[in-house]
């Protein structure tokens, strides 16, 4: 477990450098929760924390999504009409 | 002092955590008795060897560990996972990022298009809202550079006659 913990603490080190709108936090929190629900031995209290954590990746992402689903398009429409 | 009294005090003895009478009487009464000097010697023995062994940290998953044999050979029910919704996580986020790189992609490749005027104007506004004033919300932030490149690109498209009025809705409130 030690182990797994210095290996998180290496991703989380090198996505300090990465600043993607926070979306490496949400994908990092999404692979670690999954990780978490995969141990061999999971207690009622880390599975809800785990599930907790990829709910709230996943609502980042999907939140970005979003966004961009509802304006992009009609930003490339615009720019495509330009000279 | 009887030799039931005296092996139970031993080990406070072997500490060094009784008192000074007490020490004496002990160390009188291991003088005396072979069978309490054998049971000390023995006890000393155990505390060198164990005073050799290097220190070890448990991990950090120990007490759980701990607990699920402990429950186990009591015959309690031991904590289950959900193996059936931890696969979904994964396909869900890679749908969503292959969502968000592909208009991300198609807006970048149709502004690359447009020249190097407009591309250099969209790519401030992008350091402007992202990275100069980083909003704690960040979709927020997205939001917010939507529409002012939503506002520029309307402002470019009335200035090259391609739309005769505004379509964002907000160049009219300037």
């Amino acid at each position: 477990m030690s182990s797994k913990l210095a290996l998180v603490s290496l991703f989380l080190g090198i996505f300090s450098f990465i600043h993607l709108l926070g979306i490496e936090k949400a994908i990092l929190a999404i692979i670690f929760g999954t990780w978490a629900l995969k141990e061999t031995i999971v207690t009622p209290k880390s599975n809800k924390v785990a599930w907790i954590g990829i709910s709230l990746g996943l609502l980042y992402l999907a939140a970005i999504a979003v966004v961009l689903v509802f304006y992009f398009p009609k930003l490339i429409l615009l720019l495509e009409k330009l000279k | 002092m009887k030799c039931k009294r005296v092996r139970r005090k031993l080990s406070a003895y072997l500490d060094r955590e009784l008192n000074d009478k007490g020490k004496e009487i002990i160390t009188e009464h291991l003088k005396e008795c072979t069978n309490c000097r054998k049971e000390f010697s023995i006890l000393s023995g155990q505390d060198e060897l164990v005073t050799k062994l290097e220190a070890m940290e448990p991990s950090v998953d120990f007490r759980v560990r701990f607990w699920k044999k402990a429950r186990e050979s009591e015959g309690k029910e031991v904590v289950k996972k959900m193996p059936r919704l931890s696969w979904l996580p994964v396909p869900v986020m890679s749908l969503l990022i292959i969502i968000i790189i592909s208009y991300v992609s198609g807006f970048y490749f149709t502004l690359y298009a447009k020249g190097e005027n407009l591309r250099t104007q969209i790519e401030t506004q992008v350091l402007e809202n992202f990275i100069a004033s980083a909003h704690p919300l960040n979709p927020i932030s997205l939001l917010n550079f939507c529409n002012e490149c939503w506002e520029a690109l309307c402002r470019r498209a009335q200035s090259q006659k391609v739309s005769s009025k505004c379509i964002c809705g907000r160049c009219e409130n300037q």
